[in-house]
């Protein structure tokens, strides 16, 4: 491999960071989140202040707490704690789901765009 | 009764000839291959275009490339379809940066300069196209850091390839004279 080469692809690689890097932001960091429960109104939380909140479903109550911007489930009665697992959500569009207990937890994406395309 | 009429060709149409027969051959291989992405491919046809193009110019190189999209997408049968498309501006894209290379010219630059700067140009205006055609979703760009890490590696996997085709054709020749 000759100098150039090298410089190409440090270059290269560069370019791809910042790609990683700004793709990443694009869905952007979420403002609010919304807890979708059956029977009920979303309830909607904004993600600036820190909270916790206790949702009642069918076999019992998850909860749901907020903390630096971010949301999450801490606590599930369900069997599988999937909806625990999924961790914390920070970015606009994701979200956990705890199908047992059915309680869900969104965070708004404000553009709407699209779960999925194929053609 | 058949009249035969000869055409007149000459060495580098034959060379153009067998090395678009074998970037042919490359690119149909490796649309048979089985890829976790659709559209995902390492691109190993470029090695052929890349080492047509140090070894005797972009004119060759271009025809060579242009023969391996048109053959290769009627063989496969995605001739006009939106695959041909990108096909061809991929081919036409990293063309126009072996030739910008090319000009620069430097001993600094290797095959594997080549190849990377070829690949990831091919990949980006891919996207860019597969945006402004097919998927008109923000979201394509999401993927474009991931398909971009493997052009990249690819470009250098067939680097290295053009590097060593280089060297044995050399070989060969100072063996022939």
């Amino acid at each position: 491999m000759r100098k150039g080469d090298k410089f190409i692809i440090i270059l290269a690689i560069i370019l791809i960071g910042y790609l990683y890097n700004i793709t990443g932001f694009y869905h952007g960091i979420a403002q609010e989140a919304r807890i979708i429960t059956p029977g009920q109104k979303d309830i909607i939380i904004p993600l600036t202040r820190n909270a916790s909140f206790t949702v009642e479903g069918p076999l019992g109550n998850s909860i749901i707490v907020v903390e630096n911007g971010k949301a999450r489930f801490t606590r599930s009665p369900c069997r599988g704690q999937q909806c625990v697992r999924s961790g914390w959500l920070e970015r606009n569009g994701t979200f956990a789901a705890c199908l047992p207990n059915r309680v869900s937890l969104f965070l708004n994406d404000p553009e709407q765009t699209y779960d999925t395309i194929n053609f | 009764m058949t009249t035969t009429q000869k055409l007149n060709t000459c060495k580098e149409d034959h060379i153009v000839a067998w090395l678009a027969a074998l970037a042919i051959s490359i690119h149909i291989l490796e649309s048979a291959l089985p890829s976790p992405l659709p559209g995902v491919k390492p691109g190993f046809a470029n090695i052929i275009t890349v080492t047509a193009f140090l070894l005797y110019g972009w004119r060759s190189a271009a025809w060579i490339s242009g023969l391996r999209v048109l053959i290769g997408s009627l063989l496969i049968g995605s001739f006009l379809s939106p695959t041909f498309l990108l096909s061809l501006s991929g081919a036409v894209a990293s063309m126009a940066m072996l030739i910008l290379l090319g000009t620069i010219n430097s001993p600094l630059f290797g095959p594997v300069s080549y190849c990377v700067t070829a690949a990831l140009a091919h990949m980006a205006t891919q996207i860019g196209i597969a945006y402004l055609f097919f998927i008109p979703h923000p979201g394509l760009f999401q993927l474009m850091p991931f398909l971009m890490t493997i052009a990249l590696i690819t470009g250098i996997v067939s680097g290295y390839i053009v590097n060593s085709c280089l060297k044995t054709i050399t070989r060969e020749h100072q063996h022939e004279q």
